[in-house]
């Protein structure tokens, strides 16, 4: 029984972890521009196949194995990753520009309408010009599938991977807006966007490096998604959204610890009710929203947030 | 009111004039006959349209050259796009024109599903050679019929292999939660149990899903003979990933749901030895498969038959000793359907019972081995 | 120092300023006056660079400043002290301080941030403290400190008496005299008119986004534009929008 909770524990923080990385950039979104970028999760899946292609393009051309231990494999592998992130950060940035720049002085649902759109017409390009785009499609598994057995408890590679990457990408971007000049400006436009105008902050130039920062991110929780379950597909990203921004509603908008704690919660959630109750996995889903409403309705600003009105 | 009777009367005017030109226009030797395949000539499925209809233009070509009908066929197709509102489009263009006489529509259930009172509106057969609900065939619409394999007959062959010929004793299902997987799961349960089977876990999942680990950790513990899963492909081909990191090695078994060249692709290793019950023939079984494929080859068409190309094959033949019966008659050739009981086919004698399925159904065993689906070893 | 000239703000339809001339000269303390809604606030914020839609002509030191970013504003000595203190109640107090530097240079910064920590001795010992836990006297006192860390010429401080309890109001008039003294302009809005008028060489009352009238204040008497003394009242029933 014991290494069955574990297992499930095990499991459920690898999923913690991607969904993590998604809904910082969501809650951040929100914090700094008011917006809800429901396309959130379809910017990770642009990361996602760009390293796709940057992968089917050094298979294609060197006919190189990329499940090979060398060095430069290795190079290759962590390069056609980069790439990916730095799709996702210039997507992002992309549809920033023609999408969400346009409507800043909009009311936020138009904001968030748009991001509809938005999400609609990456998965269609997707799904339409990307070369078979419409199937899903194996994501290389540069990681090894061994694993480790401890008294019952499988922990793959993956696991590693996925919660390290996570947790190292979490460390550095807390470090980042605990500690530097850009993330005093970054909080203090969280905390009062019109104090920290008057204080020389631009809040448009700041909007940009969020933008691209939390893209980035989202980016790195696909390649992640990608590296975990080995399969990729246009619409991947929905699902991305949806939990990343339950996560990030749970733990406070706005609050990139309360996004660490909501996904923390939303991932052990499905585990253990899928794991735990009787043909759970096809509940997951409400217990999920079930414990989003409870908490909204005990502390209508998340877990650690706080009223919107204080940013104004 | 009055206009629109008016209209009517014009309409039904014009109708009968265009038909008197038709049948006078021509002498009766030269007489061309249509023959209409609808399926997904365009859009996501158009390699299996295509295959299909290829294989009964291959089915006409032979016909015609040998000269026993008293007319040409002539096979006119349209595209569904996989698209309800288009397919409705196409067989109402078909309606239209008097000389088509029969019709071999349709790949997706749902575009299927959508025309049969088109169909039914028109007097115009509709012989199935693709789309696979139970539903089409059961509604006692006259003009219905088919050559191709119905679900319904899969999940019994499924349980009755799985006990018999893979001594499967204990199964854990897990399906998608739509009726789909509700329909996989009910038709095979009482087959399975029948058979002295056991499933010890039924488990949901919502399509869309990705992380199976939960529901598997959950199975893993209570080793099953085997994993059936009743749904598609993408689900299908994490569900199995997943099983094999966590070190489950009882087979993957499942339906045509998820045999696809998809899943080839999206399972990977992983997938190798997957089982699934199957309606794609294959043509090495079939009593004239072999010659099928020279013929076929021989026809010089550009693409593959595909899996469906078969049936296509079949449907053109059926259709070809209706008018052989009945001559070129709508009417005539729907009610004559359910009175053949003796045609011979690519599956060899066949017979159309009172639903309008040809019997006896083709239904076989397929696993998967590197890229391709073979013939599980008897 | 300070000029706005024929100055006019409005929230989309909504007229908030019409025509305003305000000056303020080097090292002069001057006093805004007028009832809620007058458009005081406004004003500010637009001389900062973060109000609505405006018109008219801003100079400071002269230069347009309608040319300039908020940063080249802060760069060029203009700071404010926003109304209901405006602190960032979620970071510690130092952090606030080092906002308050956000356009200087990391090494200036520190040493102003340790020269405002020594003149304000409660903010050294809360400096890790979030800045939302502290009193709302020391609260507008950090709000005060951090204008300061970049060194302003000119100190824009918006009804830093509000909510606050009198003594307490006494110290922060105190501090502002204080910053007075010291060379730097200030432009202080008020409603609570004798605190304000002690601690201002002139003052304008803005009424319904027009001024009304403007003088000089000097040994506790106000003198007109024109050079005729006004009586207490006369100012009040101004301030008031009463027309006597
Ligand atoms: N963001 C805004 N949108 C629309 N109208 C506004 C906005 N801010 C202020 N106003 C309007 O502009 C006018 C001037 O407001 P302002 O805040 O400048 O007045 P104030 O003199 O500072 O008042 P108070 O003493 O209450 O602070 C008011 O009528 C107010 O309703
Ligand atoms: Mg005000």
């Amino acid at each position: 029984m014991i290494e069955l909770v574990l297992q499930h524990a095990v499991n459920a923080l690898a999923l913690s972890a991607i969904y993590a990385l998604v809904a910082i950039g969501i809650s951040l979104f929100f914090g700094v521009m008011g917006i809800v970028n429901l396309a959130h999760g379809d910017i990770a899946t642009i990361g996602v196949f760009v390293s796709l292609a940057a992968f089917q393009f050094l298979l294609g051309a060197g006919a190189v194995d990329i499940t090979a231990v060398g060095f430069a494999v290795a190079l290759g592998n962590i390069g056609a990753l980069l790439l990916g992130i730095v799709g996702a950060a210039a997507g992002g940035l992309l549809f920033y520009r023609i999408a969400f720049y346009p409507l800043r002085n909009a009311p936020p649902i138009i904001g968030l309408l748009c991001s509809v759109g938005v999400g609609f017409m990456i998965r269609e390009s997707i799904l339409n010009f990307y070369p078979d785009g419409r199937n899903p499609q194996p994501f290389p598994a540069i990681i090894p599938a061994d694993l480790i057995e401890i008294g019952g408890v499988i922990i793959q590679y993956k696991h590693i991977v996925v919660v390290s990457v996570a947790l190292l990408a979490v460390l550095a971007l807390a470090y980042c807006v605990e500690r530097t000049k850009f993330g005093r400006a970054m909080r203090s436009v969280l905390n009062n966007r019109d104090v920290a105008r008057s204080l020389g902050v631009s809040a448009q130039r700041l909007t940009v490096i969020v933008f691209a920062l939390g893209s980035a991110l989202a980016g790195l929780a696909g390649l992640m998604n990608g590296l975990y379950y080995n399969l990729v597909q246009s619409d991947m990203g929905v699902l991305l959204t949806v939990k990343g921004f339950t996560a990030a509603v749970i733990g406070g908008l706005g609050n990139i610890y309360g996004a660490l704690l909501g996904a923390l919660l939303v991932g052990f959630i499905e585990a253990l009710t899928a794991g735990f109750l009787p043909a759970g996995s096809a509940y997951k889903d409400i217990a999920v929203f079930g414990v989003l409403i409870v908490i909204l309705i005990v502390r209508p600003y998340g877990l650690i947030g706080r009223p919107a009105t204080e940013r104004v | 009111m009055k206009a629109l009777k008016l209209i009517g009367c014009l309409a039904a005017a014009g109708v009968a004039a265009a038909s008197v030109l038709a049948i006078s226009g021509v002498s009766a030797q030269q007489r061309v006959v249509k023959v209409a395949y609808v399926g997904p000539l365009t859009g996501p499925n158009t390699a299996m349209g295509i295959g299909t209809r290829n294989s009964m233009e291959l089915a006409f070509r032979e016909v015609n050259a040998k000269n026993i009908l008293p007319f040409k066929v002539e096979l006119v197709s349209e595209t569904d796009d996989s698209k309800p509102s288009t397919g409705v489009a196409a067989i109402q263009k078909l309606c239209n024109d008097p000389d088509v006489v029969a019709t071999s529509a349709h790949w997706n259930s749902p575009v299927a599903l959508a025309t049969i009172p088109y169909f039914k509106g028109c007097n115009l057969l509709n012989l199935v050679s693709g789309a696979s609900v139970d539903a089409l065939t059961e509604g006692g619409v006259e003009e219905m019929g088919r050559v191709s394999t119905p679900f319904g007959y899969l999940l019994p062959h499924l349980a009755e292999s799985l006990v018999k010929r893979m001594n499967i004793k204990t199964i854990a299902i897990i399906k998608s939660r739509d009726a789909f997987g509700e329909a996989g799961t009910k038709g095979f349960i009482p087959e399975f149990e029948k058979r002295g089977g056991k499933v010890i876990a039924i488990e949901d999942y919502n399509v869309g899903d990705r992380d199976y680990t939960a529901i598997l950790t959950k199975v893993r513990q209570l080793k099953p003979d085997a994993v059936y899963l009743s749904g598609l492909t993408t689900e299908a081909a994490l569900v199995v990933r997943q099983m094999r990191q966590l070190g489950m090695k009882m087979p993957f078994v499942g339906h045509a749901g998820w045999q696809t060249s998809t899943f080839v692709e999206a399972a990977g290793e992983a997938g190798q030895g997957a089982i699934v019950v199957t309606s794609l023939p294959f043509l090495s079984q079939l009593p004239d498969g072999e010659g099928f494929a020279k013929r076929y080859a021989a026809a010089g068409f550009r693409e593959p038959p595909e899996a469906y190309g078969p049936f296509g094959y079949a449907a053109g033949q059926v259709i070809i000793e209706l008018l052989k019966r009945h001559g070129p008659d709508r009417k005539a050739i729907v009610a004559g359907l359910r009175k053949l009981q003796d045609v011979e086919t690519i599956f060899g004698k066949g017979r159309f019972d009172e639903r309008g399925e040809l019997q006896p159904k083709y239904v076989d065993m397929a696993v998967l081995k590197g890229k391709e689906w073979v013939q599980l070893p008897k | 120092m300070l000029e706005i000239e024929n100055f006019s703000a409005r929230y989309g339809q909504v007229s908030a300023l019409q025509q305003v001339a305000l000056r303020v000269e080097a090292g002069e303390a001057v006093c805004l006056l007028g009832s809620n809604g007058a458009g005081k606030s406004t004003l500010i914020r637009s001389v900062m660079g973060i109000g609505p839609d405006i018109g008219g002509q801003l100079r400071f030191e002269n230069k347009d400043l309608l040319a300039l970013r908020v940063e080249d504003r802060i760069r060029n000595g203009i700071a404010v002290v926003f109304e209901g203190r405006g602190i960032l109640q979620s970071m510690t107090v130092h952090e606030n301080l080092l906002m308050g530097g956000f356009c200087r240079g990391k090494q200036e910064v520190e040493h102003a941030v340790e020269e405002a920590m020594s003149t304000f001795p409660i903010l050294k010992s809360r400096q890790n403290q979030l800045a939302g836990t502290l009193s709302g006297g020391e609260q507008q006192m950090l709000a005060i400190a951090r204008a300061l860390i970049a060194r302003p010429k000119l100190i824009m401080l918006d009804e830093p008496s509000m909510g606050l309890a009198p003594i307490v109001v006494e110290t922060v008039f105190e501090a502002i005299a204080e910053i007075n003294k010291r060379g730097v302009a200030i432009l202080l809005v008020e409603q609570n008119m004798h605190m304000a008028l002690s601690v201002s060489n002139r003052f304008y009352v803005l009424n319904c986004g027009s001024i009304v009238l403007e003088g000089k204040v000097g040994d506790g008497v106000f003198v007109s534009g024109d050079g005729r003394a006004l009586s207490e009242e006369e100012l009040e029933s101004a301030y008031m929008g009463e027309k006597s």
